[in-house]
């Protein structure tokens, strides 16, 4: 009895309408503090943040550079997380922020090489090179576009969901391979800025914009997958009375 | 503001065409990340509703036949 009543909460969490009624009211505050984060952090980093000694004002990419890349980091474990809950418990929504964690993840990826590659050219002169954490975070970019492709590859929702959150799985092995592959070979990328052990290596003048900047990217990524999560909901569940309810009622105010 | 005018924080002594070009396809690809959920909700309620139409003009038409059976 008392055990049922402990794990109450761990179902209603699961549960694709109370997601979707408690998203509703969360979205306006979530969307107004990653606003005011990532606009704060762009025009400090930008316009106020001095440059670097070295590298002048092209290491200004570091504060989109960055912070993409570590919630592109983060945003795998959420989605193998994710994946792991939905083959262990078989709930519903675990699936469907898997899948909505993969786009973003994959578009976070993707910013990550991009201005990556846009900061090589005028710091090592190159804008791409076959090294180990440029190479580690390419293939997390394939992890990303196959667990979006797999959904395509079966006829039944539930199939595809096992086969992507299997893959999800077993990518999660490349994350540890991209944090430590700046410091297990030589490479031409730099190490770490920030470590979650001694100071980081960064002006606090520099570092505070940085700092902004991931946590609005933080905000971003949860904003993000509540949106595609809602879609996603409202896509598998058309069947449900409560989704039936919603439609009807929202044309009634029309 | 480091830089001493607009030109200057646009220019980034020569670095600017990185910096800018960096930031400007990374809002455009998070402004997708926006979007396009947003996009894919408005979808399923326009084939939600659609699908409740169609259940309500099936009702309809087998209510129709029973009564058309009834009185012939």
């Amino acid at each position: 009895m008392n055990l049922n009543l402990q794990w109450t909460w761990f179902h209603r969490l699961g549960s694709p309408r109370w997601f979707y009624q408690k998203t509703q009211r969360w979205l306006p505050w979530l969307s107004l503090v990653m606003s005011v984060l990532l606009v704060t952090g762009l025009v400090w980093g930008l316009a106020f943040a001095p440059p670097d000694a070295k590298q002048g004002n092209s290491f200004r990419i570091i504060y989109v550079h960055v912070p993409a890349s570590v919630v592109a980091l983060a945003g795998y474990y959420i989605m193998a997380i994710a994946g792991a809950v939905g083959l262990i418990w078989r709930i519903k929504l675990a699936y469907m922020l898997m899948r909505s964690a993969a786009p973003i993840g994959a578009a976070l990826t993707f910013i990550a090489l991009v201005t990556g590659a846009i900061w090589g050219k005028p710091t090592w002169g190159a804008y791409w090179e076959w090294d180990a954490r440029i190479t580690s975070m390419l293939i997390l970019l394939f992890l990303y576009l196959g667990v979006m492709a797999l959904r395509h590859t079966y006829s039944s929702n539930e199939a595809a969901d096992k086969a992507s959150a299997i893959l999800g799985l077993v990518g999660m092995v490349n994350v540890p391979i991209i944090y430590k592959s700046v410091d297990w070979w030589q490479t031409l990328h730099q190490p770490a800025t920030i470590k979650f052990t001694g100071a980081p290596s960064m002006h606090p003048d520099m570092f505070m914009p940085l700092v902004v900047m991931i946590l609005g990217f933080y905000l971003f990524y949860t904003v993000s997958l509540i949106l595609f999560a809602r879609a996603e909901i409202l896509r598998r569940e058309y069947r449900a009375s409560w989704v039936k309810q919603l439609v009807t009622d929202n044309s009634a105010e029309k | 503001m480091y830089f001493e005018s607009i030109q200057q924080l646009i220019y980034m002594d020569g670095h600017g065409v990185y910096v800018w070009s960096a930031f400007c396809i990374s809002i455009v690809v998070m402004v997708g990340l926006i979007v396009k959920p947003l996009y894919q909700k408005k979808q399923e309620l326009k084939n939600i509703r659609l699908h409740i139409r169609l259940q309500e003009v099936n009702r309809e038409a087998i209510r129709q036949e029973d009564s058309n059976a009834s009185n012939p």
